[in-house]
């Protein structure tokens, strides 16, 4: 007859728990009051029992994940094959010895040295008789259950407690105006219409509770671009660029061109022909000493699902605005589908990023070491502009250098935005 | 201003077993491991005096059970500091001087057989205890352990057999915060964590924080007064 394990409600305000391990593989046999788990609720670890006797037949939710309260854990056959009882398991005391054998295991952790970072410890220690069943899989981010707790008292002060107490005031009532929702004495004193589903009642602004794992991609970026912020020293130097002329060259390309030639490679070829002009502002940082490279190799920032990547578009100042966008065009797709032949994510001697599709005004992006700079693109908007003295409505578009001061100083910034300005403005000099 | 809210908020339910209060000084982790395991078996096998441990511990880190020993960074090689996975929830945290350890072993039976219940009241009481120094301490909603605005001051982290608690809390009087911060704290990278020195400037020495953890303790719980 075949008993079911389930994971035990421990509270009344536990919705689920989080299998830790198993202590009994499947066949094994186990006694009435045996610890064959131990599961996981708001820094609570609990272990739970066979109800009687029998042996594992199946166990159904592994170490690392979550069940709901009342959901199938492991399954008993208690048609034990009466075979190889536990010696301890008499009836007199079923539960201290083996107990004590199973929780042994529990307290008496042998010292570890601290696993190197990418093992999980049970994995290795794992090995003691009867223990851990399941392999421990990499614990998928479990939102903390108290966070559904509804019966959390509001936060008060104790003025405020005090008051209401004197008062009858019901604390579940009243909005609280202090730090994170805290109800302070003049909320007591002069409450503030109570919302509906007592929603600013909780002490804890409005979030989803819970752990989100960073994937490999961006723990790079994070690394990355904290070494980026704390070692350069980042300056910035703004500029408007007026797009009508490029945006009339882009119809034009549109007409005759294959592929379609956009604002953004528009942008990359002329940064690229100002860097031919500005050769520092294509420089690299190498141990306290500037390095020009050969090559003027634009990376563009690329969002994917999980974070960001910059390919490359290497040697842009021998490729026609034509060659520019059709390996523009590759690197994005392959960007967007995770694959890349060899060079696409390398060399970067100076990168653009583009938020111009999104509604931004303007944007200051982070340098990739080692470069010298990057140039950060907003959207084209209509605006008033100034033309010979006179108001008019121009369509322009904000780009924010960002320079390296070990590399630059401010006038080479700013040199460097005037003549991208000028190449963008007059766009024929893109084509010839 | 406190003792009237712990009062306030005391367990309808007094409990009628004893609360054995011990103060052991500077206890090493394993040692401490052992004490708890032996009350909590004789608790089991009969006994019915509750117990309340209240030491500190060498420097040591040490893991719960479904911790990622990612979040140690390596920190225990590195600094040479023991690291132990131990069978209690939470994260990665630090013990060492300076730091009240507090173990309650006591029986959920009598204290309603609820697990989340029993993680709120020693949050309370841990805060309690703060409290007393001055320190503007408060549990957070989602996020257990005690709290000084955004900075974390104590941790919680428990074992359960059958009803019988171990592990428990950790209050930060005046620890060496650098240990915290070569590691992963509880599973939150961006948590700052605090003490009473860092939060007025002076902290309370073991034994007295111990006494008034043990004050709120009783209180919360219903023991009891007694002479610990």
């Amino acid at each position: 007859m075949a008993t079911d394990i389930t994971l035990p409600k421990l509270s009344d305000t536990m919705d689920e728990g989080k299998v830790l391990r198993w202590l009994k593989r499947v066949g094994d046999h186990v006694s009435a009051g045996e610890v064959i788990a131990e599961v996981e609720t708001d820094k609570a670890d609990m272990e739970v029992e066979a109800a009687s006797d029998g042996v594992i037949s199946e166990i159904r939710v592994p170490a690392g994940e979550t069940a709901a309260v009342g959901a199938v854990l492991a399954v008993l056959d208690g048609a034990a094959k009466g075979i190889a009882s536990k010696p301890e398991a008499e009836a007199a005391k079923p539960n201290a010895g083996a107990q004590a054998d199973a929780d042994r295991s529990v307290a008496e952790e042998k010292p570890e040295r601290a696993a190197q970072p990418a093992r999980k410890p049970d994995e290795a220690r794992a090995e003691r008789p009867g223990a851990a069943a399941q392999p421990a899989r990499a614990a998928a981010p479990v939102p903390s259950p108290a966070a559904s707790e509804p019966l959390r008292k509001p936060r008060a002060s104790p003025l405020a407690q005090r008051l209401a107490r004197e008062r009858g005031v019901d604390l579940g009532q009243v909005r609280g105006s202090g730090a994170e929702g805290k109800i302070v004495a003049r909320d007591v004193e002069a409450p503030s219409p109570a919302p509906a589903e007592g929603r600013a009642v909780r002490a804890a602004p409005e979030f989803a509770p819970g752990r989100l794992e960073l994937s490999k991609m961006r723990q790079s970026i994070a690394r990355r671009m904290t070494e980026a912020k704390q070692t350069i020293p980042h300056f910035y130097v703004t500029a408007d660029i007026e797009m009508d002329e490029a945006l009339r060259l882009i119809d034009a390309f549109k007409q005759q061109v294959d592929p379609k030639v956009t604002v953004s490679h528009l942008v990359a070829k002329a940064a690229a022909l100002a860097l031919l002009a500005h050769p520092r502002v294509n420089g690299q940082w190498l141990d306290g000493a500037v390095e020009i490279p050969a090559a003027i190799n634009i990376g563009l920032a690329v969002a994917v699902e999980d974070g960001l990547i910059v390919p490359v578009i290497h040697g842009c100042e021998a490729l026609s605005l034509r060659e520019l966008a059709v390996e523009a065009r590759r690197l994005v797709a392959a960007a967007r589908e995770g694959r890349f032949a060899g060079d696409d994510l390398k060399g970067g001697t100076f990168s653009i990023s583009n938020l111009g599709i999104l509604d931004v005004d303007e944007f200051a992006a982070i340098i990739n070491p080692p470069q010298a700079a990057i140039l950060a693109v907003g959207s084209i908007k209509t605006r008033p502009v100034v033309r010979h003295g006179a108001l008019a409505v121009g369509k322009t578009m904000r780009v924010t250098l960002s320079c390296d001061h070990r590399q630059l100083n401010g006038v080479e910034g700013a040199q460097y935005l005037e003549t991208l300005r000028s190449i963008l403005e007059n766009p024929l000099r893109m084509i010839v | 201003m406190d003792q009237a809210d712990i009062s306030t908020r005391r367990d309808a339910e007094a409990s009628c077993a004893e609360l054995r209060v011990h103060q052991l000084g500077r206890v090493a982790y394993e040692r401490g491991l052992e004490v708890q395991e032996a009350l909590v078996q004789a608790k089991l096998e009969g006994d019915g005096d509750d117990h309340l441990l209240l030491l500190e511990h060498e420097p040591v880190f040490t893991l719960g059970r479904g911790a990622r020993a990612d979040d140690l960074l390596g920190a225990g090689e590195r600094l040479g500091v023991p690291a132990h996975r131990v069978g209690r929830g939470g994260g990665v945290t630090y013990h060492g001087p300076g730091q009240l350890v507090a173990y309650p072993i006591v029986s959920l039976g009598a204290h309603g057989r609820d697990v989340h219940r029993y993680v709120r009241k020693l949050e309370e009481v841990t805060a309690a205890t703060l409290r007393l120094y001055g320190v503007d301490a408060q549990p957070r909603t989602g996020l257990t352990g005690v709290w000084v605005q955004a900075r974390k001051i104590a941790s919680i982290g428990i074992g359960v057999r059958r009803w019988v608690t171990f592990h428990g809390a950790a209050l930060n009087l005046s620890p060496d915060l650098d240990y915290f911060r070569a590691i992963v704290p509880c599973a939150m990278p961006e948590v700052t964590m605090t003490s009473i020195e860092r939060e007025t400037g002076r902290a309370p020495s073991l034994a007295d924080a111990g006494h008034a953890f043990a004050d709120c303790f009783r209180r919360m719980f219903g023991y009891p007064p007694g002479a610990a």
